[in-house]
């Protein structure tokens, strides 16, 4: 709150720049998300259009930690997400075990428009999953792979947090 | 367009059973998504379920049943797939009947585009599953109809009822032996056997397996090994006595891999333990006499 004098008192004259009172900005953020792939500002509005902008985010992060084989980004922005935290999972075991992915990008065919209540908005969306394998380091499958999965349909349900303010994986279903 | 539910339900349903009954380590999808085909394209096994099955086991109205797909998640697998592990703290336990499936579910529903919904979402019909899972509620159900393959909780019940061997302890020197000569203890007796039961129809081969030898020397504290010990001169667990008489004996945990059907094996999810039969023996002090070698 902003508190204003009448004019007649004396005041000495400040020897510091005035700091904004304003609402805090999108740029006055924490940082959420891998410092170089951070979740994007408009991500973080409660509302309809900052949830599909998350789960856009969200899909996108995992198309960028599949090939990096690090899970620990997925868990922090789904900390409650089951299918998360497996396919987090996933990618540590892999790595641990020298394996790794080829293929198996996600690609976002459409998204219904979100359904908003209180703290939660709930997506429903089509994704496209590319062919994809779990190799070994001589790049042998180690376990049957799946074929191009064109349009599957989808969900997440995602929590509003004030803390971060932003949106966080609640669950999440692909296929 | 009721067949066609039913039949996604169906689908859900004997994936999900697929889920809940396989073994942890088996179970995880290893892709983001779309496993659901692998599963399936595998032949595991496949449970089908009519709707008015999953009305009577999940326990929903009637009318609700061509809306959702439905799921039952036990809490191990839920932990499982959180976190790798299962603990005993995600085992919940529910009132036992005899010849009756009785376990703890998570019951999980996900909607199917209805009539005048077509148009939500390019490329899905009426009946497609879309959306996320929810969770229903959670308890006990009875899912003996579903005639699921044994549990591994199941099977450890199986298998602390088997006959394992009693495995007899060896020592040695035979006969007394010797104070200040430590006493060699060893088992011979087979350290592995299989069996082959029949759980509700479902042939289970549970393989058990020798993990850990408990010594009761009947002379201070037990030694705990994980080998059956050897004879001399390759002895592994031996025991320095008081002169007297001494009675010992052998306590094996056991272990064991089970399948069902000829699946991959999974563990046994517990042990149990057999007690070998005493054995008695005399140990002797030994006393020094000076005898005349040209007597």
């Amino acid at each position: 709150m902003a508190l204003l004098s009448g004019c007649s008192d004396r005041q000495e004259a400040s020897t510091t720049l005035p700091t904004s009172a304003a609402a805090p900005t999108t740029e006055a953020l924490p940082l959420l998300g891998p410092p170089d792939f951070p979740v994007p500002p408009e991500a973080r509005t409660k509302d309809a259009a900052g949830a599909e902008a998350f789960l856009r985010y969200y899909t996108a992060l995992l198309n960028r930690q599949r090939p990096l084989l690090e899970g620990q980004p997925l868990r922090d922005l789904g900390p409650e997400c089951e299918d998360c935290w497996r396919i987090a999972k996933n990618y540590e075991e892999a790595k641990a075990a020298g394996q790794h992915y080829e293929g198996g990008e996600l690609t976002m065919n459409d998204v219904a428009d979100p359904d908003l209540n209180d703290e939660t908005a709930s997506l429903v969306f089509g994704v496209r999953q590319e062919a994809v394998d779990l190799v070994d380091h001589n790049g042998e499958p180690v376990v049957p792979g799946l074929e191009t999965q064109p349009n599957m349909g989808s969900g997440m349900t995602l929590n509003w947090s004030e803390d971060d303010h932003s949106w966080l994986v609640k669950s999440m279903t692909l296929g | 367009m009721r067949a066609r539910i039913q039949h996604l339900l169906a689908i859900t349903l004997a994936v999900c059973a697929l889920a809940l009954f396989a073994p942890v380590k088996a179970m995880a999808c290893p892709f983001d998504g779309g496993c659901s085909s692998v599963n399936l394209d595998a032949g595991a096994a496949t449970i089908e379920l009519s709707g008015e099955q999953a009305a009577r086991v999940v326990g929903v109205a009637s009318a609700e049943i061509p809306m959702f797909v439905y799921r039952l998640r036990q809490q191990c697998v839920v932990a499982a797939e959180l976190t790798g592990n299962c603990s005993p703290a995600s085992i919940r336990t529910c009132p036992q009947q005899p010849g009756r499936v009785i376990d703890y579910f998570f019951v999980q529903r996900r909607p199917v585009v209805q009539p005048g919904e077509a148009d939500v979402l390019d490329g899905f019909g009426v009946g497609d599953p879309i959306g996320d899972w929810e969770n229903l509620r959670e308890g006990c159900f009875d899912i003996t109809d579903l005639n699921p393959p044994p549990s591994p909780g199941e099977v450890f019940a199986y298998f602390q009822r088997l006959p394992l061997p009693r495995l007899e302890t060896r020592h040695q020197p035979p006969g007394n032996g010797l104070s200040g000569l430590p006493v060699i203890f060893y088992t011979d007796s087979p350290a592995t056997q299989t069996f082959t039961v029949d759980i509700r129809g479902f042939t289970v081969v549970i393989a058990a397996r020798a993990e850990q030898y408990t010594w009761h020397t009947g002379d201070g504290p037990p030694l705990v090994t994980t080998d059956p010990g050897r004879p001399y001169p390759d002895q592994t667990v031996e025991h320095e006595y008081e002169s007297g008489t001494h009675t010992a004996s052998l306590t094996v945990t056991w272990g064991a891999t089970f399948t069902v059907d000829g699946s991959a094996p999974a563990d046994v999810p517990g042990t149990t333990t057999t007690d070998g039969p005493p054995i008695t023996f005399d140990v002797l002090e030994a006393r020094p006499v000076l005898t005349d070698p040209y007597d």
